[in-house]
């Protein structure tokens, strides 16, 4: 990576703030200028299963024999199941993974409701990553395979987030609660109640024979076999809920769980014997309680009404919490809670009038007060924590929190923002290079001995700054997806390393590090803007990590240079200035073809490789060579 | 090095050009955002006086009057600053200052979540009810004036998004402003059109001496096109007597135009410059409102880039009327979409698969389908490439599926062959999206504003009937048409940005020429996606577009209404509920419009002034052949019914 000075070019640099260089339209282009080369990515981004076009493998449904259709879009959560023998090891095969579509559709062949699919994931030379054809138990032979619900243990909804456990076992989530068949009817056809125990693999032990309306038969966490494309049992016992997402323990017995909704829950399982779920104690998270938690009894009704009984509890509210990871580093969890724009009575009323307020709300709450207001907030913790119930706290940032397995305590890891004065004598200088929002997937990956969280955002509106001026016109968000080095203390959002940004429109999700050399993420419902394939839900690698770290750390350090200088950051493809400035990029015929401003950090991917003039305001220029 | 001096004289003329124009620029946009500053300023204490004198006083009707005047002083400190707000945060406005007064589903939340509505149209709508709820009125000044004070100022305002935002705003004014769209109650239009144009007028002001360092008559116009404009508001003239297409070709459009080359003449970025990997509805480059391309059709469509559009319409078309895409190979897209009757089949609702009965809904037109967020009758489809799987699926259509589809196709030479030429890296060049590509290319092919009134509008003709004229007058004025049917495309893609798509709750009955009416039980919308379970989205339809109206008969999504005159007596009456049909979330007005024939016959006149099939009937002359399935080779092109 060349770091050389441009060689100054005058012009006084101490102009007004609100001062803006018209650009010339064209300019000659024969002068020298330092060159900065704009290396291709040594990472290596494949497409390996696209939503809508591939092929899977369907079981027997509906009367309809075993065949193949197209599979469902909406991919959302990926799970991974390592391969364990040596010998398909050698030879490059990495285990299976299996990818959550969150939409609810009638389908002939995959079954209705919502769905997954599993496949084989093989690594050849040069990171090429490979589908392996697979013979299942019954008899499916294919690339892709979808989940049978519909004949195993009954319709699902919105598959959107899950566990994907290290021993590879994968529970899979629905986050949108449903409250009557008639919601459901326009994605299931068969509503009729349904009797727990009656479907092979055959129930769950104490509820078998019991009776559920079809839609209070949703929004259970189920347990996936990735390797037969076999759905195992709904998992009764962790209670009813908008869960979005989980984690499994080392002690291979404790669960914690994470509801998607405002206010939502945060739950725990601990079971008798390791690896037996069927049988355990769950409780609900009540961080003001001696112990944290409150336990649940293993009753179908209670379970069925889980949010009602644990909120009446006086259950911790949270607002809209997604998906969790174990950072192994240390031993903690750290949750994303996405936030809500528009709390409105959901704290107040109705569920929300006997849960408790969360602490770190209350926190986050008076620090965005003070940021806003430019005081700090005039009462008590007890008045600060009534605005919340009250619905002031307008959580439109949200955050990731992290929880202590050992203490059960939760507190702000780091807070999205950054948050501006809503002064209008103050306007904003610059967008911020970085801006974190509405958080959502949460992975972890080890890397050449260092930890990393990944994460990925889904952005909940376009307001309150979540995207820059110039953007406003279109219709789309642009989510983006972060890496954040889990060595420093005490991050906020500007510590954050952007990674990929996905098609407009879309949201990022899925994120996670299978080994320490490919990364896996989903696209999921892309504006119908983009081009082919991008206008699909897909599920693509990233690989070549274990070689982009120097170049990782390298890109941290670069950020405080005080002289005018532009570095590439080889993993997101943008150019990083030293200062905020406004800049012209012009092609080699001196013809203008970009003009930002106030920016510090230039995206180029829309450039054609060749090369190009960066003019900054005060004239100085560096030329481009995009590879 | 003889090179060298050349460039040195090159680069200071470039430096001395810069800091003449710097200092000139720092004049303009710090001007027009210091105006802004202090304008919204004044905005937020007319919310914080409104609010707290509603909250104080008994609405007696002295006080209401009072009131009234505190809230039109209010709306005159917003509309000062629209231009500049709605542009930069158009979401924001939307959501908590001036969005529609009507419930509305949060997106963002997981499951169904209504938001009520808030803002200055409910205020609106509240101050002018006959009976006052003082505490609503109350709740809602307060919501509004804290919306206002916690607002985030967004980044600081620059040339660019100053021009960029006074052209939107001339499509704004003229489409939702001066049509009544947001003042449901009070109709206070023309006052606000005035502080608008006024403040347009100011903006402009502050790039006087660089428009005229460039173009000294170019200014000159600018400001001559604004106080005509202001002149013409501002003649006393009532929201009905006001000449929308006159204001639209004297005022509206040059000022469109000459803005555009002003902002181009100073060297100031496009949007196009400005963004990276997004994709604008609204052509910024446009010339007029009734441009043929101020839609970006490319927005609407997700086609992959580098394929030939010649190559891609062709196939398409081919496919469009081969009768090989149904079950039966004997119907095709054009047997319910029939170039001759502008792409419809003139039936109420189309016959079915196999010539058994009908399938639910009316045919509409495909000509200028493609400006749409969402498609069919009851929006379940987001892209029009999604469109066609749903009928290759549906029993009542083709009654087949996509692989089945796909074989057959793949067995003619010819057809591979055309594929392969287009898709050159696919590994197999016939598949669901090729198909579905193809045949949107050449759907979004259909589309054109050449119709008379366009070229009228344009000044490319003066062959419009007065009759016309004063119709397109009432379209966007009395009669309200153009509140929910906007222009140019005359559907329900919403100006300025045209980046969303309405359905409306009409209350349509099953048949209106029974004796006694009942709503059609088609429920629409609600039953389409299940995100959109809400109640008020129950019997609600997409806004079809008005272009090619008198040739595309019979109308609505039942195709109930036989003719032209029918439908206008229906929205004459007040809808569903003005027939005596009980709609609970109707969102057409319910009063009647109070049209009078000769009024009507003037919309109709308009309507019919929107024909335009030119140069988009034509129907291939033969269709791919197949080697092995000989009896295929007689398939009829376009099918047999």
């Amino acid at each position: 990576m060349k770091k050389k000075l441009l060689s100054a070019i005058f012009l006084a640099s101490s102009v007004a703030t609100m001062a803006q260089i018209p650009f010339p339209v064209k300019i000659d282009t024969s002068w020298s200028a330092k060159t900065i080369w704009m290396p291709k990515s040594p990472l290596k981004q494949q497409v390996i299963f696209v939503g809508g076009v591939d092929t899977v493998q369907t079981t027997a449904t509906y009367g309809n024999a075993a065949g193949s259709t197209v599979a469902k879009q909406w991919h959302d959560f990926i799970g991974f199941t390592p391969e364990t023998d040596p010998a398909k090891i050698a030879t490059g095969d990495l285990g299976w993974v299996i990818v959550n579509h969150e939409m609810v559709e009638k389908n002939d062949k995959v079954g209705d409701g919502g769905g997954m699919t599993t496949f084989k994931l093989r690594r050849v030379t040069g990171n090429v990553m490979e589908i392996v054809p697979q013979t299942l138990t019954d008899g499916r032979s294919g690339k892709f395979f979808n989940v049978d619900f519909v004949n195993t243990v009954g319709e699902t909804g919105m598959n959107c987030g899950g566990i994907s456990a290290d021993n590879g076992r994968i529970w899979t989530a629905e986050e949108w609660m449903q409250n009557s068949n008639t919601q459901i009817a326009g994605g299931v056809r068969d509503t009729s109640d349904f009797v727990i125990g009656t479907t092979t693999p055959a129930g769950f032990p104490g509820f078998n024979g019991k009776t559920l309306k079809k839609y209070q038969n949703l929004n259970w966490m189920v347990e996936i076999d990735t390797k037969t494309g076999k759905a195992i049992r709904k998992q009764y016992n962790w209670g009813r809920a908008g869960y979005e997402g989980g984690v499994l323990m080392n002690d291979n017995k404790t669960v914690y769980l994470f509801e998607d909704g405002t206010p939502g829950l945060l739950i725990k399982f601990v079971a008798n014997t390791a690896g037996d779920f069927t049988s355990g104690q769950l409780f609900a998270h009540k961080a003001d309680a001696a112990d944290k938690w409150i336990p649940i009894e293993n009753n179908l009704d209670t379970l069925v009404n889980l949010r009602t009984v644990a909120f009446k509890r006086g259950a911790t509210m949270y607002t809209r919490l997604e998906w969790g990871a174990v950072n192994k580093t240390n031993g903690k969890i750290y949750i994303t809670e996405t936030g809500n724009d528009n709390p409105g009575s959901a704290f107040k009323s109705g569920l929300g009038a006997t849960g408790t307020i969360a602490n770190h709300l209350i926190v986050a709450y008076k620090n965005r007060y003070q940021i806003v207001n430019g005081t700090s907030f005039p009462g008590t913790d007890a008045a600060a924590s009534d605005s919340v119930r009250n619905g002031a706290f307008k959580d439109y940032y949200g955050r990731v929190l992290e929880l202590d397995p050992t203490t059960g305590v939760v507190r702000t890891f780091f807070e999205g923002g950054p948050y501006h004065t809503a002064s209008a004598s103050q306007g904003v200088n610059s967008y911020p290079n970085v801006h974190f929002s509405n958080p959502d997937g949460l992975n972890f990956a080890y890397i050449k001995g260092k930890t990393y969280m990944i994460m990925q955002e889904d952005l909940n509106g376009r307001t309150w700054n979540r995207m820059p001026a110039e953007y406003q016109a279109g219709a789309q968000t642009i989510c983006e997806s972060y890496l954040l080095d889990m060595d420093i203390a005490n991050p906020t959002y500007s510590d954050l390393m952007r990674i990929t940004a996905c098609s407009p429109g879309a949201e990022i999700t899925g994120g996670i590090a299978i080994d320490s050399r490919t990364m896996l993420f989903n696209v999921q419902h892309p504006d119908g803007a983009n081009t082919f394939p991008y206008n699909n839900s897909l599920t693509y690698a990233i690989s070549g990590w274990d070689g982009i770290t120097t170049a990782v750390e390298e890109y941290f350090k670069s950020k405080n240079n005080s002289l005018f200088t532009a570095y590439p950051n080889p993993v997101a493809n943008e150019l990083t200035l030293n200062k905020v400035s406004d800049i012209a990029i012009y092609d080699m015929t001196g013809k203008r073809v970009k003009v930002y401003r106030d920016v510090q950090v230039v995206n180029v991917t829309d450039l054609t490789p060749g090369a190009y003039l960066i003019m900054n305001a005060e004239g100085e220029r560096v030329k481009i060579i995009v590879e | 090095m003889r090179k060298y001096p050349v460039h040195s004289v090159l680069f200071s003329i470039v430096i001395v050009l810069a800091l003449f124009s710097f200092t000139q620029s720092i004049k303009s946009d710090k001007e027009v955002f210091d105006t802004y500053k202090s304008n919204f300023e004044k905005l937020k204490i007319e919310a914080s006086q409104f609010s707290s004198r509603v909250n104080s006083i008994k609405p007696t009707s002295d006080n209401k009057k009072s009131i009234v005047n505190e809230y039109n002083q209010l709306r005159d400190a917003f509309k000062a600053i629209e231009f500049i707000w709605e542009y930069t945060d158009p979401i924001y406005v939307k959501d908590y200052i001036n969005g529609a007064p009507l419930p509305k589903l949060d997106k963002s939340a997981p499951g169904i979540l209504i938001l009520q509505p808030r803002g200055l149209q409910v205020i609106d709508e509240l101050l002018f009810e006959e009976d006052w709820n003082i505490e609503n009125i109350s709740e809602q000044a307060k919501l509004l004036y804290k919306a206002i004070n916690d607002y985030n100022f967004p980044a600081k305002i620059n040339d660019r998004i100053v021009f960029e935002a006074l052209r939107v705003e001339l499509i704004r004014s003229f489409n939702l402003g001066l049509t009544g769209f947001d003042v449901p109650a009070s109709e206070r239009t023309m006052a606000d059109a005035i502080v608008i144009f006024t403040q347009l007028n100011k903006t402009i002001e502050c790039y006087k001496s660089r428009i005229e360092n460039v173009d000294p008559n170019l200014y000159k116009n600018i400001a001559f096109k604004f106080n005509l404009g202001l002149k013409q508001l501002n003649s006393n003239i009532s929201f009905e007597g006001f000449d929308r297409l006159n204001f639209l070709k004297e005022v509206v459009n040059p000022l469109f135009s000459d803005l555009l080359t002003a902002q181009h003449l100073l060297g100031i970025e496009t949007i196009y410059e400005a963004t990276t990997g997004t994709k604008f509805a609204l052509n910024f480059e446009a010339t007029n409102l009734f441009s043929n391309h101020i839609l970006n059709a490319d927005y609407y469509v997700n086609l992959p880039q580098n394929l030939s559009s010649s190559k891609l319409d062709n196939l398409g078309k081919l496919l469009f009327f081969d009768p090989i895409l149904s079950a039966s190979n004997e119907r095709s897209c054009a047997s319910c979409h029939n170039p001759l009757k502008g792409f419809t089949d003139g039936e109420s609702k189309s016959l079915a698969f196999g010539m058994k009965g009908r399938i639910d809904r009316n045919s509409p037109t495909l000509i200028n389908s493609v400006y749409s967020e969402r498609y069919f009758h009851d929006l379940r489809a987001d892209a029009l490439e999604d469109q066609m799987e749903h009928v290759v699926v549906s029993e009542k259509e083709f009654n087949t599926n996509i692989i089945e589809v796909v074989s057959k196709l793949n067995q003619s030479k010819e057809y591979l062959t055309l594929f392969k030429d287009i898709y050159q890296n696919e590994s197999s060049p016939i598949n669901k999206h090729t198909i579905a590509f193809a045949i949107t290319s050449y759907v979004k092919s259909l589309s054109g504003y050449n119709s008379l009134f366009d070229k009228f509008v344009r000044g490319e003709s003066n062959e419009l009937s007065t009759s016309a004229k004063r119709g397109f007058n009432l379209f966007m004025g009395k009669a309200a048409c153009g509140t929910c049917h906007f222009a140019p495309n005359f559907n329900g893609t919403v100006p300025p940005l045209y980046n969303d798509s309405e359905s409306e709750v009409l209350g349509v009955p099953e048949n209106p020429y029974s004796k006694t009416l009942v709503i059609d039980n088609d429920e629409g919308r609600i039953a389409a996606k299940l995100k959109e379970g809400a109640p008020f989205y129950r019997y609600s339809f997409k806004t079809p577009t008005l272009r090619n109206v008198a040739i595309t008969a019979p109308f609505m999504h039942n195709g109930a209404y036989k003719s032209l005159q029918d439908v206008m007596d229906f929205y004459n009456k007040g809808g569903g509920s003005g027939i005596g049909i009980n709609v609970p979330y109707q969102t057409l007005p319910t009063d009647p419009l109070n049209l009078n024939k000769q009024e009507m016959k003037d919309i109709i006149s308009f309507m019919e002034s929107l024909t335009d099939t030119s140069g988009l009937t034509s129907v291939p002359m033969s269709l791919p052949k197949f080697d092995n399935r000989i009896e295929w080779n007689n398939r009829k092109i376009g099918g047999i019914y």
